[in-house]
Parts: structure tokens; sequence; C-alpha cells
């Protein structure tokens, strides 16, 4: 552009605003690292509390991966665990036996994790939940969520209705969703 | 996001974050289309939004927002505006009746308030406008404005942490003041946002000025006879009365039509690595911050420059590039701007007389041209005067400093070859050699000491010599940099600054047309 061509041209506000934002960046050059906020892909509140809403779409999969990435998008995303959470546990007190560790329990639900190995060997683990308030919105439901929230990250489980407020699923024991779940401070709240 | 609906929505320019933020409201899905890419929020609403944030005109509608959010927050409960916005969505005219319908008339919780939704005695009974009264305060807001400030919600939880339990904390039990309050809190903290992400509003009307300016006088750019014409067109505007802030406003409208030019500064600003991988643009972004002057640091101890002298200089210390263009304006910008100071002043003391808004008979111009080519030879003694505290203290520094300035090199090996002094420097020696074998010349030494010993500024007497002898090296080298640019304002414009009766006239005429425009502005 020049002014010569286009002497009321909005490009001197680029030109401004590049300007400046080159004198801020000038100074914080050398504090970003190569894949800092220029090649950080951004949420909306909407994405989080879709990713919420409905995590087994795979756009709430790429979604958990960015806000894994984010602690601010981790306070957002328990915000809405707080709205639409149907059920929370309350921290696991750390357990001394592994079995211990592996099953939690309020007045509202069960969860146990088991341990075992499938038909070639391998390690499995299997997650039970069990609502013991049947007048929850459980009933007819063929799927719930439980989302894990350690201090470094959020991890989701979708498990399926084996009978009237049971649910299950079964995974390799290795998967860092178990070990998630299994955390000695992680927080789990169940969506449906 | 589309290009043309860019450049159709963004009058201005915004930063690449705010153009981020409406294109993150844009592609806003909405949860049970998941999958089919249907948008929560109309490109009609996301463009008016953007339209209110850009303009700054967003007062009513934080206003409006509170009004709906105190409505949702006192028929509901803490947990009400999150619902209403992500979980009902009521977004659109009909979820947004519907909503408040089901809600029922007494579903305030405040007494002497209520939210009820009504029609206009002249509109279908089926079109009701959300109305909100709270003792003798009504508010109505249209069920079409809900995707707008669905919208300002969505942005709002974006920028603002907290957002919900803030307009909760605010709204909740409380009334019209509360409303009123939770607005100013809303423009506040947007207005902060808008600060990193907008060039100052004053900045903007100023440059839309400029370049109406240029298209109505029919010129292509800005020249030294312009200036006087342009402060006088800017009248009483705010923050342009000064002829000094108008010099400075027009330097940097020019300055930014050359970064516009300079495409490549604005892919560096986009992307750090391209900074890395092309070596060109380092350079020139090198150039941008290699100009400019700090004269404070000058005047500070070590004091290579006094505070007048400075004063005299700040113009072309911020602005170099632009007073080697605008020779003239330097001048004007010193002698001008002093009168009209002076003049400011005066009226405060209410001591302004006719008298004190003419210029001095002398050319105060030939004054400060005068002064200007004196200050390059008292830089060059100055220059000499740090070389002997180096000498004295750093005798390495004082080698690399002599070094950095050729043009006292090649002067001083022709003084001693002219006074017939022996030299011998083979024509391919470094820098450094030449500067070691000079060092060790008598009369350089001699020079040195002379200047250092004319010279009782803090800094270079006995009792003020710093111990950090660096601050003298760094500092000359910006003092060097000031007597470059001053030789190049020289040597680019020898026609315009030479004493002569040209310049006299031109002397005379400037301070007619100065002094009548003060006269009608200060003393009508």
């Amino acid at each position: 552009m020049s002014a010569q061509k286009a002497p009321v041209d909005e490009q001197v506000f680029i030109a401004l605003q590049a300007y400046e934002q080159l004198k801020r960046d000038a100074l914080r050059a050398n504090s970003i690292s190569s894949d800092g906020p220029a090649k950080f892909q951004r949420l909306s509140f909407n994405d989080i509390v879709n990713c919420v809403k409905a995590p087994s779409t795979s756009t709430a999969k790429d979604a958990l991966i960015l806000i894994n990435k984010s602690i601010d998008y981790r306070r957002k995303y328990r915000f809405v665990l707080m709205q639409i959470s149907m059920l929370q546990s309350p921290k696991q007190i750390a357990a001394s036996t592994e079995p211990a560790l592996l099953k939690r329990a309020n007045e509202q639900f069960t969860l146990q994790v088991s341990l075992h190995k499938n038909a070639i060997e391998q390690n499995e683990a299997t997650v039970n939940m069990r609502m013991l308030q049947t007048d929850l919105e459980s009933t007819g439901i063929g799927v719930a969520f439980l989302h894990c929230e350690t201090e470094q990250r959020i991890e989701v489980l979708e498990l399926h209705a084996t009978g009237q407020g049971d649910f299950a699923t079964t995974l390799d024991a290795q998967e860092s969703r178990i070990s998630a779940l299994t955390h000695v401070n992680s927080h789990i709240y169940v969506t449906f | 996001m589309d290009v043309s609906r860019e450049s159709a929505v963004f009058a201005v320019d915004v930063s690449d974050t705010l153009k981020a933020d409406f294109a993150l409201l844009r592609e806003t899905p909405f949860y049970h289309a998941l999958g089919q890419h249907q948008q929560k929020f109309t490109d009609k609403s996301v463009d008016k939004f953007a339209r209110h944030i850009v303009c700054r005109n967003y007062a009513s509608l934080c206003f409006e927002l509170s009004h709906l959010c105190w409505a949702i927050i006192n028929t509901g409960s803490a947990k009400s505006i999150f619902e209403y916005f992500y979980i009902e969505e009521a977004i659109t005219a009909k979820s947004m009746r519907r909503y408040f319908e089901l809600l029922g008339e007494d579903a305030c919780h405040l007494s002497k308030a209520s939210i009820t939704m009504q029609a206009s005695p002249d509109e279908d009974p089926h079109n009701t406008n959300l109305v909100i009264q709270i003792h003798q305060h009504a508010f109505t807001i249209h069920p079409s404005r809900a995707n707008l400030l669905g919208v300002c919600m969505e942005w709002l939880v974006t920028i603002l942490p907290n957002v919900f339990e803030r307009l909760f904390d605010e709204l909740n039990g409380n009334g019209f003041n509360a409303i009123q309050n939770m607005a100013s809190i809303l423009q506040k903290n947007i207005y902060d946002y808008l600060a990193d992400h907008l060039p100052a509003a004053k900045a903007q009307q100023k440059f839309h000025f400029l370049s109406k300016w240029l298209v109505e006088h029919n010129v292509p750019h800005f020249s030294d006879q312009h200036m006087l014409q342009i402060w006088q067109s800017m009248g009483k505007r705010d923050g342009a009365e000064r002829f000094t802030t108008v010099v400075k406003d027009v330097f940097q409208f020019q300055e930014a039509i050359a970064k516009a030019e300079h495409g490549q500064a604005i892919s560096f600003s986009e992307d750090f690595d391209q900074l890395y991988a092309n070596e060109h643009v380092f350079e020139s972004v090198e150039t941008f911050f290699a100009e400019q002057i700090d004269l404070h640091a000058l005047y500070d101890t070590p004091k290579l420059i006094s505070k007048q002298q400075a004063e005299r200089l700040q113009l072309i210390g911020e602005y170099p590039t632009q007073s080697v263009i605008f020779p003239l304006t330097v001048l004007r910008y010193n002698v001008l701007g002093s009168l009209q100071a002076k003049a400011i002043q005066a009226q405060r003391n209410k001591s302004l007389y006719k008298d004190k808004l003419e210029l001095p008979e002398d050319n105060q111009y030939a004054d400060q041209i005068q002064k200007f080519s004196g200050q390059i030879a008292l830089n060059e003694i100055t220059f000499y005067a740090v070389l002997h505290v180096l000498l004295q203290k750093q005798p390495e520094q004082a080698l690399s400093l002599l070094a950095a300035n050729q043009r006292a090199m090649n002067q001083f090996v022709d003084e001693l070859r002219h006074s017939g002094a022996f030299i011998s420097i083979a024509e391919n020696t470094d820098s450094n050699s030449v500067s070691q074998i000079l060092l060790q010349h008598p009369p350089l030494l001699r020079a040195c000491k002379a200047a250092y010993q004319q010279n009782n500024r803090q800094g270079f007497t006995p009792q003020s010599l710093i111990e950090n002898t660096q601050i003298y090296t760094d500092r000359t080298l910006a003092l060097l940099q000031l007597s470059d640019i001053l030789r190049r304002l020289f040597a680019n414009n020898s026609g315009v600054l030479s004493i002569n009766e040209a310049l006299f006239e031109k002397y005379r005429s400037d301070g007619f047309i100065f002094s009548r425009e003060l006269l009608e502005r200060m003393l009508p």
C-alpha cells in the first residue's frame, strides 16, 4: 500500500498496531517458546461447555487435549462440571492397601476398579459404578461419563449401562485414564 | 475467517487476538447440532457485536446485558445465568420468550420488582417483550436482542475471569443501583481489555483527521509547508491545540505509513519463527529501534548534554528519520512551540497580552541552526572528554569507543599528517588497531585531557566520576548517533538550513501566521 495511491487507507492502523505490537513483542521475544501463544489454538467457553456435555464426540476429544494444556481452560471445565454434573465424589483419602485405593464410595454411588488378566494375558481394568439412589436420572440412561480431575489434567471415561443404575467399562490397566481415576487426589464428577 | 467480511466489519484495525475472539464467536456451535456445523450466533449478531466493541460503543450493551442478567438471577439461582445461556441456550427470540413465560409473572424474588413478558398495545400479542420493573425504573428488552446479548455474554466469559460469580454477587437481591454498578464494572473491564487490542480512540480520531486532510487537500503526503496549515485546521480539537502535539501526530502518522509499507515488519509480529529464519527481516527490525535516542539518559550523570540542549533536540531524538525529512518543522517545533508554551503559561497566570504572542525580531530559525551545528562540535569535545575518562579507568573501552567513531579517527589521522607528525598506518589496518595507534599519540591524548579539563559537568570532575565506565561508553555511542543525525539533517537539507534572506522571510511569514492564529484562539 502507499499513501499516494490511497491516502485514506486503513492500513495505517494496521501499521500502527503492528508497530506497537512489534515493540511489545520484541521485549517478550526471549520468553516465548516456539509453541507459544501464536500457535495455540483457542477454545471458547461454549466449546468447553460442549466438551463437558458430550465428551464422546471427536470435537470434544480434540478440545480436551487443549484443555489439558491450559490452567485457565481446566478451571473453566471444572466450573462447568460444578454446574452440570449429577454426582461428585469427595477427594479420595490416601489408602494404605491397593484394593482400597481402587474403591470409592459415598452416599450416592460406589465406584470400583478391579484389575484382571484378559484372554491374551494382558492386564485389564474394569470400572464399575453403581448408583445408590435410583431416583436419580440414571434410569433409562445408557451412558455415564466419569470426569476425573487431578492436579495436572482431566481424563474422561465413558461407562455403559449394564443394569438399572449400574454402569461399567473395561480398558487397558496401563491407561492414563485408569491412573487418573485411581489417583489419590483425583476428584470425580459424573455426567449423563 | 472470511477476509472480505473481516475488512467490512473492521473499519479500524484490531489486534489478532481480538480478531480471533470474533472468529471464535462466529464459529460457536449449537450443542444439539454438534457435527452439523450449525452456528449458535448469527453472523449478523457477531458483526453487530464486533462493531459495538471496535467502535467502543459498548456502554448500552453492558447496561442491557446487566438488566437481562438481573432478571435471570432474581428469578432463579446462582446457576441460572449458566443455565440460561448454556443449558437452555436461550439465544433466540423464541427461546428467550419461552424461558421467561415459563417462569410466570411472580417469579421475581424481590418485592416491588417484576419481570414480565408484555406485548406493546399496538403490536401482535405474541410479540412480547421482556419488561423489567424495579420501583420507578422500567426497562424493556426486545427478544430480538437475545442473540446479540448471548454473543456479548460468551465474549465476556472468555475475557473476564469468574464473570458468573461476579454477576451473581452483584445483582442477586439488589436493585437498580446494582445493575448500574455491574454495567460500569463490565465497561471498565472491557475498556482495560481493549487497551491492548485497539489503537487508542484519540489516536484513531487523529489518524482519521490526517487521512482526510490529505484527501481534501489533494496531496499525496505531508511536507514541511503543510505543518502550519494542519495545525490551523485542527483548531481547538481536543489534544491538538499545541503545535508541538500536531507535529508529533503527523510524524507518527508518517511513521505508521512507512511501517505499513514495510510488510515484512508486520509479518514479523505475526510469526516469530520467520524472524529467526529470515535475517533480512531481523535487520530491518533492528533498524526500527536503533534510531530513537534517549535524551534523558544523555543529561543524566555522566552529563553528556545539558537539559536545555536536550529540550532543543527532543524532536530529533524521538523522530530522527522524520526530522531529517522535515527540517523546517524541526525549527518551527522549537521556536513556535516555545512561543505557544509561554503564551499558554501566561494565560494561566492571567498575564497574557498581545506582545506575548509575537516572535522576536531576530531570526530565531538561524539561532536554532547555529545551535544545532554548535551541538555537533560540542559533542565532539564531550567525546574526547569521555575518552580521557576511559583512558584513565578502562583503556580497552577507550579503544573500542574510538574505533566506533570512524569520523574522529579519520579526522585525527588527517590532523596528525597535516601537522607533520610521523604516523604510519597501513591501508588495510582494522579500526581497533588504528585506535590503538592513535591512543598512543600525544596530540590526541592532549586533546582528550584538554576536553576533560574544560568539562565540569556531573561525571567529568574527579568527585563525580562514575565507577561503572560502561555507562560512559554506552551513552557516548548514543551521543555519536545524535551527531550523525544532526549531520544528516544538514547534509540532506543544505538549501533549507542555510542562513540567508529566504530563511529570514520564512521566519517572518511563519511568525505572522502563527501569531495571528494564536491571537484568534487566545485573545479573540
